[in-house]
Formats: structure tokens, C-alpha cells, sequence
């Protein structure tokens, strides 16, 4: 396994306070018209804002999990995150006009499990093949996500609908990232 | 003997000049509209029970001027208006960009004097609602007072030249601007801000009117100015207000949705089988 991923720690660490404080999460969450009105570090920050503490639960799981197995260095993972971060929210500003709230780890945590499925396929055997499947099991999901508009085996909440434009947005800053910098190539 | 008439001549037209320049003119004249008698003008007696106001956010915010009040003709009440309509929209943009910078303001419309009615009640309001789609109206109204006198320094009139060069005329303009802020579906006031100028200028009586108009538009200006504060101090008053006693005004939010980004079942197995890979592959 890999080193400690300091940067994913705190990050967590930051999304669990929010969860702690609403009223500084009130100022996090990603507010179509606060943005709109200049609030732009809400691009950057809704990423840490969750609805429910099943919500937090859940992503912080899989994001720690994947960011783990994808052995990225903390300046890596900042980097991932800042980029799904932007990509994620300037795609539902322009591409989900409906969408007035939006807050999750999910897109980084997506981004984390491709990094780990390209790490794991460096392998080879069944191992990549295994990963591969994976991550066409994961394309799906976040398909089917886009086109019913409902969660598959995950709870939002009441009056919450899924995402998928900042999962989207994991798997290509993922992709863009291996091809860019390969940094657990062997 | 046609010198001395001549120069009796000149003295009596520079008298009776002197005398045009105060004749006729009123120690004081009024600009002024209403709110309450441009929302009950039948009975000021009336008043009406409001509800719970409901504010859906972001909110849609009309800014508009009362109309005049044509009615009172008095003497110190101005034939003429007050503001012209270039000017109150001017004034009103001012005030709407007060209102435009906060998030939970979706749109301003700067209403036109021409949809608002004399005396027009909140019949006017609900059309106004209908037809600019907007649910929170700022209604502006205004009082401008403006005395005239003369200093000592008039007696240089009687030199005629001493009318075109010596500022003795001396004008104070005393101007109120009033927004207040309703909810159009519940007709509660929400809240209200003053805005108040005094102007203290001199003129010569030849360009009097002149001068009146220049401090009457100036009035306005700083006045205007003054409301935008105010209407910054009482909005976030407002705001603690709301938060205080939520159940003065109930939020709710405009229909869209929120989204999230959730990770599930899915995606932990997902991880755990990579966990399970990544356990055996050598440390890089």
C-alpha cells in the first residue's frame, strides 16, 4: 500500500467540520445565485459540503479508500481535487441551470477510484482486466445516473438528485491525469 | 431736460425690475408623493390585516417611484414635477444596484413611472406583480421642500448690474426620499429606509430659477445616496430580523433542485476489490 495521504485526511477532516458547523456550510455549498453574485470560492468548496451524514460517511469512505489505493502524493491529490472541483461546478452552473444546490466528495472520489483502476491495471492479468471492469461498471452507473436521473445502491436524501456531471467530471480529470503524469508508473 | 428724463427713465424701469424680482415668487415651494395615500386613498383610516409574508428565494424585486400627489394643490405645492422621469430612473438604478449585489436577489426591475396610477392602491401593485413578474416592490416616495429668501447684500440690485453679479438670493433645499419595501402577495411591509439631503446654496435673481432646479435635482442626488446606506443598515437588520423570528416571514426556495454528488455501495465495494489489488503490488 501506499504512504499516509495527508492531503486526503485533511480534507475529510474539513468536510466532516463543515458537517459540523451548517452556518460555515451555508457558505461552502455550492448557491447557483451566490456564485452568480461572486461568491466564486463556492466553486472550490462545495465539494465539502454533504446533506446527510450518511452522505459524508459514504464519500469520505470511498474518497480515503480509492485515494489510498491510488497511491497519488498529497500535491497529486490537491491537484485532482482542485481540478474536479472547478470542472464539476462550472459543468452544473452551465450544463444543469435547475440545479440551485450542489455539494459532495463524490466527483473527487470518482476521480480517486480511476486513478486507483489505472494504477491497479499497470499490473496486468487479471488484476487490469478486473480494474477495467470496474471502471466500465463505474462509466454505467454514472450513465444510468445521467439518464434516469436516479441513484443506483446510494441514499441522497429527500428532494436530493444525483450528480452526475461532477462524477463525469471525476473520470475525465482522472484521465487527464494519467496521461499527463503517470506518477505510480513502474 | 431730455438727460434728466432719461435718467428717470433708467431709475424706474431698475425699480420696477427690482420689484418683478420678487413679486410673484413664493418664499417656499413643495415636491412631494406618498405612500399611504398612493396605497389607501380612499380612507385613511383603512388598514389592511396583513398575512404571513412568504419571500421565495432568490427573490424578484420591483423599485418604482409613487406618483406625485397631483391632488394637493396648495400654495406651496409645485404645479410642476418634482423629478423628471430620466431622472427618477436614475435614482432608481442607483437604488436597485443596492438591492442587485445581494444573492438572494434574482432580478431588479426599474419600473417606470407610467405603469404606477395616482392613488392606485395595491390593485396597481398586483397588475405591476403580474406584469414585470415580480414579488417584492420598492416603493420610493419623496419630499422636497425648497425656501427662498433674500440677504442684505439684495440691496445691490438697485444697480441693476448688482441683479446679474451678487448672489444674494439664498436657497435651502430640505429633500426626504422614503423606500419602502413590500410584499406585494401578503401586502406586509417588510421594511423601510430614509434617505435625507439639505442643500444651502445663493443665487442672483437672475438665474434663480435656474439655481432652484440645480439644487432640486443636487437634493435628490445626495439623498439619494444617503438611502442607498440606509437601505444597506435596514436590509441586514432585516435579515437578523428573519432569523430571529422566522415566524414573521417564511422562506422557502424557488423551485430547482439541489444535487449531489453521492458515492454509494458501489463505489466502497469498487474500492474495497481495488484495495484487495493494490495491497500486492510493489511499493513505486
Amino acid at each position: 500500500m501506499s504512504r499516509l495521504p495527508v492531503a486526503a485526511l485533511i480534507i475529510s477532516m474539513m468536510s466532516v467540520a463543515l458537517q459540523a458547523f451548517p452556518e460555515a456550510a451555508a457558505w461552502c455549498v455550492f448557491d447557483r445565485q451566490a456564485v452568480l453574485h461572486g461568491q466564486i470560492w463556492r466553486l472550490l468548496t462545495s465539494p465539502l459540503v454533504h446533506f446527510s451524514v450518511s452522505h459524508l460517511v459514504l464519500n469520505i469512505l470511498v474518497f480515503l479508500g480509492a485515494t489510498v489505493c491510488s497511491g497519488l502524493r498529497n500535491r497529486d491529490i490537491l491537484l485532482v481535487f482542485f481540478a474536479v472541483a472547478l470542472l464539476s461546478a462550472f459543468a452544473v452552473l452551465w450544463l444543469a441551470p435547475e440545479m440551485v444546490r450542489f455539494g459532495g466528495l463524490s466527483g473527487i472520489a470518482t476521480a480517486m477510484v480511476a486513478c486507483a483502476v489505472w494504477r491497479v491495471t499497470q499490473c496486468g492479468g487479471f488484476a487490469a482486466v478486473s480494474a477495467l471492469g470496474v471502471l466500465a461498471a463505474l462509466s454505467g452507473k454514472i450513465a444510468f445516473e445521467g439518464l434516469t436521473g436516479q441513484t443506483l445502491f446510494a441514499e441522497l436524501g429527500p428532494g436530493i438528485k444525483p450528480a452526475p456531471l461532477a462524477h463525469a467530471a471525476g473520470l475525465l480529470v482522472a484521465g487527464a491525469f494519467w496521461a499527463t503524469h503517470r506518477p505510480c508508473a513502474k | 431736460m431730455k438727460i434728466r428724463n432719461l435718467v428717470l427713465a433708467v431709475a424706474l424701469i431698475a425699480v420696477t425690475g427690482c420689484g418683478t424680482f420678487w413679486l410673484g415668487r413664493d418664499p417656499g415651494e413643495r415636491h412631494a408623493s406618498s405612500v399611504v395615500k398612493f396605497l389607501y386613498p380612499n380612507s385613511l383610516d383603512h388598514v389592511d390585516k396583513p398575512g404571513v409574508p412568504v419571500l421565495t428565494l432568490p427573490l424578484r424585486v420591483g423599485v418604482a417611484f409613487v406618483p406625485e400627489d397631483t391632488a394637493r394643490r396648495t400654495e406651496h405645492f409645485s404645479k410642476s414635477p418634482g423629478l423628471s422621469e430620466q431622472e427618477k430612473v436614475s435614482l432608481l438604478r442607483a437604488v436597485s444596484d443596492e438591492f442587485r449585489k445581494y444573492p438572494f436577489v434574482k432580478s431588479i426591475e426599474v419600473i417606470p413611472s407610467a405603469y404606477l396610477r395616482p392613488e392606485g392602491s395595491f390593485e396597481n401593485l398586483d397588475q405591476l406583480r403580474s406584469m414585470f413578474g415580480v414579488d417584492v416592490i420598492a416603493l420610493v416616495s419623496y419630499d422636497q421642500l425648497q425656501f427662498t429668501g433674500t440677504t442684505r447684500w439684495s440691496l445691490a440690485y438697485l444697480t441693476v448690474v448688482g441683479a446679474y453679479l451678487i448672489d444674494a438670493e439664498r436657497n435651502d433645499t430640505h429633500t426626504m426620499l422614503d423606500a419602502v419595501v413590500y410584499d406585494i402577495a401578503s401586502r406586509k411591509l417588510l421594511f423601510r429606509a430614509p434617505g435625507l439631503s439639505e442643500v444651502n446654496g445663493s443665487s442672483n435673481p437672475i438665474n434663480f430659477e435656474e439655481q432652484l432646479r440645480a439644487d432640486r435635482v443636487t437634493g435628490f442626488h445626495r439623498a439619494s445616496s444617503n438611502l442607498v446606506v440606509n437601505v444597506d443598515q435596514e436590509l441586514a437588520a432585516f435579515r437578523q430580523r428573519i432569523q430571529e423570528k422566522p415566524e414573521e416571514v417564511k422562506i422557502v426556495r424557488s423551485p430547482g433542485y439541489t444535487g449531489a454528488g453521492g458515492a454509494g455501495l458501489f463505489e466502497l465495494l469498487a474500492v474495497v476489490a481495488l484495495a484487495a489489488v493494490a495491497w500486492r503490488m510493489p511499493r513505486s
